[in-house]
């Protein structure tokens, strides 16, 4: 697990560093220190290179939308497959995580099966590919304009000899249609289709166009390049910096941008548990409020892109955008209807942190969950997630036998008595205390368990908080969460995890970032044209 | 805008289903490899639930044939004779800390729910890492598949569970190892199958009593070139790439290997009709049904002799059940920890009870199945159960309530059940009590033996046959 070394003071990872140093997570013992991030000594001295990216297997998402695309198919033929594994970072399109076994190929094959009749039959896609009938000449045509698309490059000679020899002997009785959909279920089974994969060389090799589109493609829209960036591919336009900052702009503009929103966002805030989160029947809860408070933050993520706002923004803003049912959840009057519209906050809420979807899924069902809180926003804001607690030590919140109610502070601050507790949880606590104002459901009260909410904190610097709103604007400006946001963003756009040197490359895109503006775009627009999305490298311990 | 909104919630979950070629309902079909020389298949099923059990209402006082059934098994009175009770087995590499064989201390602190899932079939120990860096052992299931394969080339095994997708990650532990009871090697899971209409459809699919013989060698034709195809394009790929990647392509191949295999084996055997295929989106409750037909349908039909399957993820809301007249409607590992005392006792033990009526369920219709010589039960052994003792209490000790004990989840004394009498292997109807540490690992090369797998040792512990079983 890498952690998080913030270039300049992070006054509230300063207090965790003693409480990992104390658990072993910093120093280990064992002398296996890989995966320590480099030090910005370590990064002057060392010469970075990119790294490489195991074959990537098009996961459930990528594949749908492949294939849809593709294949001009309406259905998503995704719903036959089963769903893929999450990499410890959360993602689902982790190169080293994404499997592929017996069972895969099999649902593959059946997919294949029933996709390439339907798709030679479809009106789209002879427009696109088949605008001949027949012949060794027509065969290679389609051989070289269906598989550009479908293996993403060009195919190479021998792949248009091969499967035009395919649709020939496949033609049963001269039926051409017949070889073609042999051809194309070939195609759809083959590794050139199922996996992404970027041939070593030597050293460090410059990806080339082709392999440029696709990158981006996945990583902004969880689907194949569209006509533009193949167009772009083909006159080798993509080796041009410039010319990938301009694709990126149309991209986040793109209604397929979605795609981004689904595997990045959803996994980033842990939104996509919304689906499942059950809380107990003493809190206010339907599925009309499910779905608002999953578009709350939808549409607040996608104004803070489109505006350019700064990644500060992001925790600070005094605006949201409900409904109707949303805004009688938050307290605020003269909404009507179903449709979202912006409001102007004032006091209770601001920013990410206090939308419903997040305080939802860091509680329990039946109570509010600052330990939990207090950690979603050290792993997914700072990055730093904090040490597990030491063996055998209990976990329980219990509610005393008999006496008093207490509130979910009181039982924390009982817990803190024991010191092994207390050297993480005195730093992990107070920040999702913070959040005691908002429910398990995130609506707003001034008591808990009769007694009424304090949500003041100190940090370990001295300076003191009181609520959420204090915090957020504390975070907004710790050097720690930009630095966060631009490592999740790193391990998405390329489907790996982190090795230690790659923190240097993190580094050099947040100062870049930063000298732009400092938002999400230009955090994307910075790392997509750096080198460790434009090449691929040699590095040894990528291969251990 | 409003489109991109709702992505998730219409989008999301039930897909439009595509439906594959010759895949309708009461095709008579099913086939089975000609009976090979001495080849009587007794069949493996292993069904897992997570965060153990209460152990209080599940273990009875006494041992041995004559033993008081524990109100909890209420529900499998009629079949007490099909099954043992089996007390005191442990898995020691599922625990924090762990002394390997040569003195070698691990101490890897919490992630029991990683550990529960991770070792229940492999009895190895994980090593403990968020990254992708992964190892475990491979499962019991796997070692009799890739020996039992020889009889069932097309279906090596089945890998079922009633919910998709990752379990999430736990306290250090990558995500993958629990969502994953069945793994093929140390570094692989096996991907689990969720839906019992695709798993119905993957056994008994593909067979058109109406074709020719001039036909179905021009299909078997086109399905080897397609195949051909893709075995070239690794081969291509391979050139190019490194080490982890061939790991992946490794993978890739195997499940081509596997759909030749089908391909050349799809004709052989005699005619088992499976009825009608399972439904697509059955509802809950129905698809733990489907999922034990399912199984039942390929052990009758020799589709396959070795199936797992995970009943549930360890935050499953079981809000069917209810509970002083209220439905149960926390999350069960969130129960677990007892916040609320006996209340939430009481809403575990329903769920408790609720998964050992499933067990019966499975009995019931294993035992309802002619296997020539004798019912289906008779040539299986089905182990149900999971892979922590749930309540925490000390080894081997169930008179301590729960209560008492608070959450730290425990594997040693897990709760375990197993049926059928595995072609003479297993005497059944009693309760055996283990007190000597007895790992389950032993029990694991006793159910190996008993399907006629070479085995002598399991995992981490599993050193020979368990004690007492025949």
């Amino acid at each position: 697990m890498c952690v998080w070394r913030p270039p300049q003071s992070s006054p509230v990872i300063a207090a965790l560093v003693l409480c990992l140093a104390c658990q072993g997570t910093i120093g280990d013992p064992t002398g296996d220190d890989r995966d320590t991030p480099y030090t910005p000594e370590q990064c002057a001295a060392a010469e970075i290179d990119p790294g490489r990216v195991t074959i990537h297997r098009l996961n459930r998402d990528e594949y749908g939308n492949t294939v849809r695309a593709l294949l001009f198919e309406d259905q998503d033929p995704s719903a036959e497959l089963p769903l893929d594994d999450e990499s410890g970072n959360g993602f689902l399109n982790d190169a080293d995580t994404l499997s592929i076994g017996v069972l895969l190929v099999d649902k593959y094959d059946a997919v294949s099966r029933s996709l390439a009749p339907r798709a030679v039959a479809r009106a789209e896609f002879r427009d696109a590919y088949l605008a001949c009938d027949g012949g060794r000449e027509c065969a290679e045509q389609f051989v070289r304009d269906f598989g550009l698309r479908a293996f993403r490059r060009p195919p190479t000679d021998v792949e248009v000899t091969r499967l035009a020899d395919m649709i020939e002997t496949g033609s049963v009785d001269g039926d051409f249609d017949d070889g073609v959909e042999l051809a194309v279920r070939a195609m759809l089974l083959s590794p050139s289709f199922l996996f992404r994969s970027e041939p070593h060389a030597p050293g460090v090799r410059d990806l080339d166009s082709y392999e440029v589109a696709s990158r981006l493609s996945y990583f902004l829209w969880q689907t194949m390049p569209d006509q533009e960036l193949f167009d772009l591919a083909a006159v080798d336009a993509l080796a041009d910096e410039e010319t990938i900052r301009d694709q990126v702009g149309r991209m986040i503009e793109d209604d397929r941008f979605e795609g981004f929103f689904e595997g990045f966002l959803d996994r980033w805030l842990r939104i996509y548990r919304l689906e499942d989160y059950t809380p107990d029947e003493a809190y206010t809860f339907d599925e009309e409020l499910r779905q608002a408070f999953f578009d709350e933050t939808t549409a607040f993520v996608e104004h803070i892109i489109a505006t350019d706002a700064p990644l500060s923004e992001l925790l600070t803003a005094d605006y949201t955008f409900v409904n109707e049912r949303l805004a009688e959840h938050y307290g605020i009057e003269g909404i009507t209807g179903s449709e979202l519209q912006r409001v102007t906050l004032t006091e209770q809420r601001g920013g990410l942190l206090t939308h419903g979807s997040i305080l939802s899924v860091t509680s329990h069902p039946n109570r509010t969950s600052p330990v939990q809180r207090g950690k979603w926003i050290l792993e997914e804001l700072l990055c730093t997630p904090p040490p597990d607690p030491p063996a055998d030590v209990d976990a329980l919140l219990e509610e005393p036998e008999g006496g008093e109610p207490l509130t979910v502070r009181e039982r924390l601050a009982e817990h803190r008595r024991n010191p092994e507790c207390a050297v993480c949880h005195d730093t992990m606590d107070p920040l999702g205390l913070a959040f005691e104002h908002y429910d398990p459901v995130g609506m707003w009260r001034e008591e808990d368990n009769g007694h009424a909410v304090d949500a003041t904190g100190e940090l370990p610097d001295g300076r003191r908080f009181d609520g959420a709103l204090e915090l957020a604007g504390i975070l907004a400006e710790d050097d720690a969460y930009v630095g966060c946001v631009t490592e999740k963003l790193f391990a998405y756009s390329i489907g790996r995890s982190l090795q230690p040197q790659d923190y240097c490359i993190v580094q050099n895109v947040v100062d870049r970032a930063e000298a732009r503006g400092g938002s999400i775009r230009a955090i994307i627009e910075e790392l997509v044209i750096d080198d460790v999305f434009r090449a691929v490298g040699g590095r040894e311990e990528l291969d251990r | 805008m409003s489109k991109k909104l709702s992505r998730r919630f219409f989008l999301g979950g039930a897909g439009v289903a595509i439906s594959l070629p010759m895949l309708d309902a009461m095709i008579p079909i099913g086939r089975r490899k000609a009976q090979a020389q001495g080849d009587d298949p007794t069949r493996l099923f292993y069904v897992y639930v997570p965060n153990g059990m209460i152990r209080t209402k599940i273990t009875p006082s006494d041992t041995g044939a004559g033993y008081t059934m524990p109100s909890q098994l209420g529900g499998l009175e009629d079949v007490k004779g099909d099954f043992n009770i089996l007390t005191g087995l442990s898995n020691h590499p599922g625990g924090g800390r762990y002394t390997y064989a040569d003195g070698t201390v691990s101490n890897d602190g919490p992630g029991d729910h990683a550990r529960d899932t991770g070792t229940f079939l492999t009895a190895a120990r994980l090593k403990k890492t968020a990254g992708t860096d992964i190892r475990n052992g491979i499962s019991v299931d796997q070692v009799a598949a890739n020996h039992l394969r020889m009889f069932t080339p097309a279906i090596p095994s089945l890998v079922l569970a009633t919910r998709e997708g990752s379990y999430g990650g736990d306290s250090g532990y990558a995500p993958i190892y629990k969502s994953n009871i069945s793994w093929a090697n140390e570094t692989t899971p096996m991907a689990k199958e969720a839906s019992a209409r695709a798993a119905f459809e993957r056994l008994f699919a593909g067979f058109d009593p109406g074709e020719t013989e001039e036909q179905r060698a021009l299909r078997m034709a086109r399905n080897q070139s397609v195949l051909d195809y893709c075995l070239d394009d690794i081969t291509r790929l391979r050139g190019q790439l490194g080490a982890k990647d061939g790991v992946k392509l490794d993978g890739y191949l195997s499940g081509i290997r596997q759909l030749e295999i089908k391909l050349e084996t799809e004709d052989s055997g005699v005619i088992c009709d499976p009825g009608e295929a399972p439904p697509d989106n059955p509802g809950w409750l129905n698809l733990v049904d489907h999922m034990f037909e399912v199984v039942k349908l390929a052990f009758q039909c020799d589709r396959t002799r070795v199936a797992t399957l995970m009943l549930e993820k360890p935050g499953n809301v079981y809000d069917f059940l209810s509970v002083d007249g209220n439905p149960v409607n926390s999350a069960h590992h969130q129960m677990t920890h007892l916040e609320a005392g006996n209340a939430d006792v009481r809403r575990i033990e329903a769920i408790n009870k609720w998964q050992l009526d499933q067990f019966g369920s499975i009995i019931r219709r294993f035992k309802g199945v002619d296997d020539g010589d004798g019912s289906l039960l008779d040539n299986s052994l089905v182990m149900f159960g999971g892979g922590l003792d749930g309540t925490g209490h000390a080894n081997g000790d169930a008179s301590l309530t729960p209560q008492a004990s608070g959450p730290v989840h425990r594997h040693t004394n897990l709760p375990l059940f197993l049926a059928g009498r595995g072609r003479g292997a297993v005497r059944t109807g009693r309760h055996i009590r283990y007190t000597d540490n007895e790992p389950i690992a032993d029990l694991y090369v006793s159910m190996l033996q008993a399907a006629g797998v070479p085995a002598d040792s399991f995992g981490l512990e599993g050193t020979g046959p368990l004690s007492q079983l025949s």
